[in-house]
């Protein structure tokens, strides 16, 4: 008998023991049982233990060998009048319940008429693909059981004048000629809660349309990949390519009749038919278009976006179902938020998705009731400094893509006007006087301000009234090159300054002066902005944008060092938000390089909002080349190696990344 | 100590040693780029460590340093910032100037750009514009205006060549064209469309005709160049949280200019940063690829990929966040938090040796 102490050993190395012996023993147990259930090479068995995919496998080859040999009994029943009663044949029958989508299979229940409706709608499946011919059996007069191979359409021409009559009408319905308007008398409705999205969702289970209406998703699906095939084939002459290209048509007439947002309302309702969970989903997640709808937040975080998707013009308002419809089309493609008013406003491209700016929104603190257009000013402190003040002080602006770079600037012309430093400002338009024999000069802020004596218009109209005694009530009107013609007849007489779109920022902006029709080249433009963001020089302290904003606006520029600190402020009040400034290639590697050592392109930012997923935490940022209603996730680590890289190059060393506190 | 107080202790070193990993002051096991002077001044420094031009920010000058003297080359207003650019062949050096780099912040300011004979100090302004390239062994050098959409190409050794060519992009204001020069008469760039995807073009000078090489088929999209010993390498990468996925391949250029392929030799499902580099080593490709964990955790690492051993990946770097590779004539460097690791090349900046004529390679 072992000694007390070494019992105690052996008992506790059992307990030990004992679990790992048990983990061996499963683990060989279930080792041999798989080895039992595992088939040899070359080993078959037949019947209900086969795999799926030999089942389907043998199902194809045979099915291939009955419809070759039926090839020869192609029926037409229409011609044949004894023939009283046709039934799908059960072959063909169980080909279609293995290749279709249980989804559909589904819907069919014990009603026969959905499932001849499911047939017409391409909806159904057999091993040869999407069916255009069924293997049919029949009497024939001899009373005799026989076997053919008819076309669908005369099978169900058949069908439809002996039973379920109301399939007939509806697929007349969703033919190409009517489906446009068949669509616009059906409203699809938006769930607004799990309740009323149950309700919805099996109120389209049960609608008679439904076939119809799931045949239009099908019919872009089948054409997309009929598109694919065909850039494959060699002949244009074959069989299938003309099958193919059948296919492309249609689904290009489909998408010319059916509206985006029905487009991908169905197409979520189709491929969920069977799932009401997934269905709703879409619908009910956590997003901002919802929560603006319902007027728990701010409606300038969906207008502009739903303005620029909408193409509706500025002077209109956005009504509530404008909005509705917006949300649709953001959750259903939200790819579409990369793109929409790209070209309008020139910002970094390609944008965030909509479910990427959704998130974003939800814990962003920015105030941002207009909209700019970084490409358009050229400037990126500039356009920086314009989104902090209209953060601490909102005011109402042209929103217009044409008068958006107008407003950026003027904000940043009287910032620095008011606070005397005329050097960050020093555009001005001059012109020769010939009495004095002298070039007189008159500052300016570009384009239109109807509030303002500094812009560009009403300078150049006094300068125009000079020059060519024109009559005192003269106003220089400010368009594009596209939109002036001077064969129309208010372009006849008056002051027009002209500019091209695509060839027009702070730095460089070609303008040409039109007065009844004659261009005036005496006016020279001169100067460009001057100012730094943050100060790099002591020197320099004094008329930083920074400062000059701190010291108008009466807030203090505190310095957030981490990323506690920087979390921290975020949630001490919803108003906080941080402007900072990093390189951008720290910030953006994926769109810009570094090609040389200290290379650094200065960008500020504003931080103003933070997220946690996956173990990342992330910073909702906008970088004075976003677009501001396109806020990004940016990795705490690149706003940390951005903000380190720009420090390096500083004469000063300053750490760029200060909170705005009032 | 108490039991309470050692307890308290190490949860306060854990604690503060995690902090560091946190704020990424990470150690890595690559050497640090050590140097004669403070690194932010630097401009390039030659592999040989001879010759090394920097820049003065309180004086606005650009000045070269070799064997203890120190010449002038270019001289603005303070605060003015040098970006130099060289090429293997170590004929040229172009030089871009920004005089305005603290007090206009202008990603699309165009900067004068000034080409200059390698170890040498007497500069020529070629022109104006952003991100100037080099070209066809220092033949040619090219560079971009934003607000035109104009890719510039300009002899430098036969400074009376010259032509140009059109973007058509008109979507993304802060685009900037990839360009290579097969030859002197084609050229091969990117653009972008009216509708936001991004293609390769090729450009043939002597009869003005453009045809697209390859075409992208979402606006998430990016395609790098890199063109190396008869190799046209094109890196197409996706942009944003959504993974589109990443490839690299290559085309080999034939004696006629025409570009057979395109042959793949990288696959990822991630969306890697990319920023190619092709030409520091024969058959080598390097470029920072997307290392996200399964769980989520972001990381992306500088590889390698070995065009002569079967495409093989191999990690070089272990920063987490390294995002960029810098070529520094030969010298293959990773930017990250103030320091520069080396990747290629010797540690040898502190070096106080006189040069020799054999260092200038003609």
């Amino acid at each position: 008998m072992l000694l007390p102490f070494w019992q105690n050993r052996f008992y506790n190395i059992l307990h030990f023991i004992k679990p790992a012996l048990l983990i061996c023993l499963i683990s060989l147990l279930s080792e041999v049982h798989c080895q039992t259930l595992k088939l040899k090479p070359n080993e078959t068995v037949l019947g209900v233990f086969e795999s799926l995919d030999n089942l389907l496998l043998m199902h194809k080859s045979r099915f291939a060998k009955i419809t070759s040999l039926l090839k020869e009994k192609t029926k037409d029943l229409t011609q044949d009048q004894s023939i009283k009663e046709v039934i799908i044949d059960p072959y063909f029958m169980r080909s279609i319940l293995l290749y279709s989508d249980q989804r559909y299979l589904d819907l069919i229940e014990h009603d026969e008429c959905q499932f001849y409706s499911l047939l017409d709608s391409n909806l159904l499946k057999a091993a040869g693909g999407p069916i255009t011919k069924v293997i049919v059996a029949f009497m024939n007069a001899d009373s005799n059981e026989q076997v053919a191979i008819v076309s669908k359409q005369d099978f169900l021409k058949f069908i439809y004048t002996r039973k379920c009559f109301k399939n007939r009408e509806i697929s007349l319905l969703f033919n190409l000629k009517n489906i446009k308007e068949t669509i616009e008398a059906i409203d699809f409705v938006i769930p607004e809660d799990t309740l009323s999205c149950k309700k919805i969702f099996n109120r389209w289970r049960n609608n008679p349309y439904l076939t119809g209406l799931c045949k239009i998703p099908e019919t872009i699906r089948f054409g997309k990949t009929a598109l694919k095939k065909i850039l494959k084939l060699e002949s244009t002459r074959s069989k299938l390519y003309r099958y193919l290209d059948l296919q492309v048509r249609n689904k290009t007439e489909m998408e010319k009749l059916i509206p985006p947002s029905v487009k991908a309302y169905l197409g979520n309702l189709c491929n969920n038919i069977d799932n009401e969970k997934k269905f709703c989903e879409k619908y009910l997640i956590d997003d901002i278009w919802k929560k603006v709808i319902d007027s728990n937040y701010p409606k300038y975080l969906m207008k502009f976006k739903c303005r620029d998707l909408l193409k509706k013009n500025h002077s209109k308002k956005l009504t509530q179902k404008d909005l509705r419809r917006c949300r649709s089309i953001f959750m259903n493609k939200p790819n579409i938020c990369k793109t929409i008013g790209a070209k309008d406003r020139l910002a970094l491209f390609p944008r965030p998705d909509c479910n990427e700016i959704s998130e974003a929104l939800i814990n962003a603190q920015l105030v941002t009731d207009y909209h700019d257009c970084p490409g358009s000013i050229d400037n990126e402190g500039i356009t920086n400094s314009h989104r902090v003040i209209m953060h601490l002080k909102p005011r109402a602006t042209d929103n217009t893509p044409k008068g958006c770079a107008t407003e950026v600037n003027f904000t940043f012309a009287t910032l620095n006007i008011n606070f005397k430093n005329n050097k960050a400002w020093p555009l001005k338009i001059c012109y020769y006087h010939q009495a004095n024999d002298e070039t007189l000069c008159f500052p300016y802020i570009p384009g239109h301000n109807p509030k303002s004596k500094l812009s560009e218009t009403w300078v150049v109209a006094n300068i125009v009234k000079k020059l060519k005694a024109a009559p005192d009530s003269l106003k220089c009107h400010f368009m594009r090159d596209s939109e002036y013609n001077p064969q129309r007849l208010n372009h006849k007489h008056g002051c027009f300054i002209t500019f091209n779109k695509f060839d027009c920022t702070n730095i460089h902006c070609p303008k040409k002066i039109y007065y009844n029709q004659l261009q005036i080249k005496a006016l020279k433009y001169s100067g460009i902005p001057t100012s730094t963001y943050f100060h790099h020089t002591i020197k320099a302290q004094r008329n930083s944008t920074a400062n000059i904003m701190s010291k108008t606006y009466n807030f203090s520029n505190k310095i957030v060092r981490n990323l506690p600190a920087i979390l921290r402020f975020l949630d001490q009040d919803k108003k906080h938000v941080i402007h900072g400034m990093g390189c951008a290639e720290d910030i953006y590697p994926q769109y810009f390089k570094k090609t040389l050592i200290n290379d650094c392109t200065s960008l500020p930012f504003i931080i103003d909002g933070h997220m946690k997923k996956d173990g990342n935490t992330y910073l909702i940022t906008r970088t004075a080349l976003d677009d501001i209603h396109s806020p990004r996730f940016i990795d705490w680590h690149l706003i940390f190696a951005a903000v380190s890289a720009h420090t390096v190059i500083q004469p000063l060393k300053t750490w760029t990344l200060y909170g705005i506190k009032k | 100590m108490a039991l309470k107080s050692k307890f308290f202790l190490i949860i306060y070193l854990t604690t503060f040693i995690s902090s560091i990993k946190v704020h990424g002051y990470n150690t890595s096991r690559l050497p640090v780029l050590v140097t004669k002077q403070s690194i932010q001044h630097l401009r390039l420094v030659t592999i040989d460590g001879k010759f090394t031009y920097y820049q003065q920010q309180s004086t606005g000058k650009l000045l070269l340093s070799t064997n203890y003297s120190v010449d002038p080359v270019l001289q603005a207003s303070a605060g003015t910032n040098y970006r130099l650019i060289s090429s293997p062949t170590r004929r040229k050096i172009l030089i871009s100037m920004n005089e305005r780099f603290f007090d206009f912040i202008g990603f699309r300011l165009p900067k004068k750009i000034y080409e200059i004979d390698f170890g040498k100090s007497t500069p020529m302004q070629i022109g104006e514009g952003l991100f100037p390239m080099i070209h066809l062994e220092d033949h040619w050098a090219s560079f971009y205006n934003a607000q035109s959409r104009i890719l510039t190409f300009k002899g430098i050794i036969n400074r009376a060549s010259k032509f140009q060519v059109k973007l058509v992009n008109v979507v993304n204001p802060y685009f900037i064209p990839q360009r290579v020069m097969l030859s002197d008469n084609k050229v091969v760039y990117t653009d972008v469309n009216k509708e936001g995807l991004q293609g390769v073009i090729t450009f043939e000078r002597s009869v003005k005709k453009t045809d697209v090489l390859k075409k992208q088929t979402s606006v998430s999209t990016k395609i790098e160049l890199c063109l190396s010993n008869g190799k046209l390498f094109i890196g197409e990468f996706g942009l944003g949280n959504q993974d589109l996925g990443s490839t690299i391949s290559y085309y080999v250029v034939k004696k006629d200019d025409t570009l057979v392929g395109p042959q793949l030799i990288y696959k990822s499902k991630k969306n890697d940063i990319g920023n190619i580099k092709c030409q520091a080593e024969q058959d080598m490709l390097y470029f920072v690829q997307n290392q996200r964990l399964d769980s989520g955790l972001n990381r992306s690492e500088v590889v390698s990929l070995n065009l002569a051993k079967k495409y093989e990946i191999k990690t070089l770097s272990d920063l987490r966040f390294a995002s960029q590779i810098v070529n520094m004539d030969g010298r293959l460097l990773i930017p990250y938090l103030e320091k520069y690791y080396i990747l290629l090349g010797k540690n040898n900046l502190a070096d106080d040796s006189f040069v020799n004529k054999k260092s200038i390679k003609k």
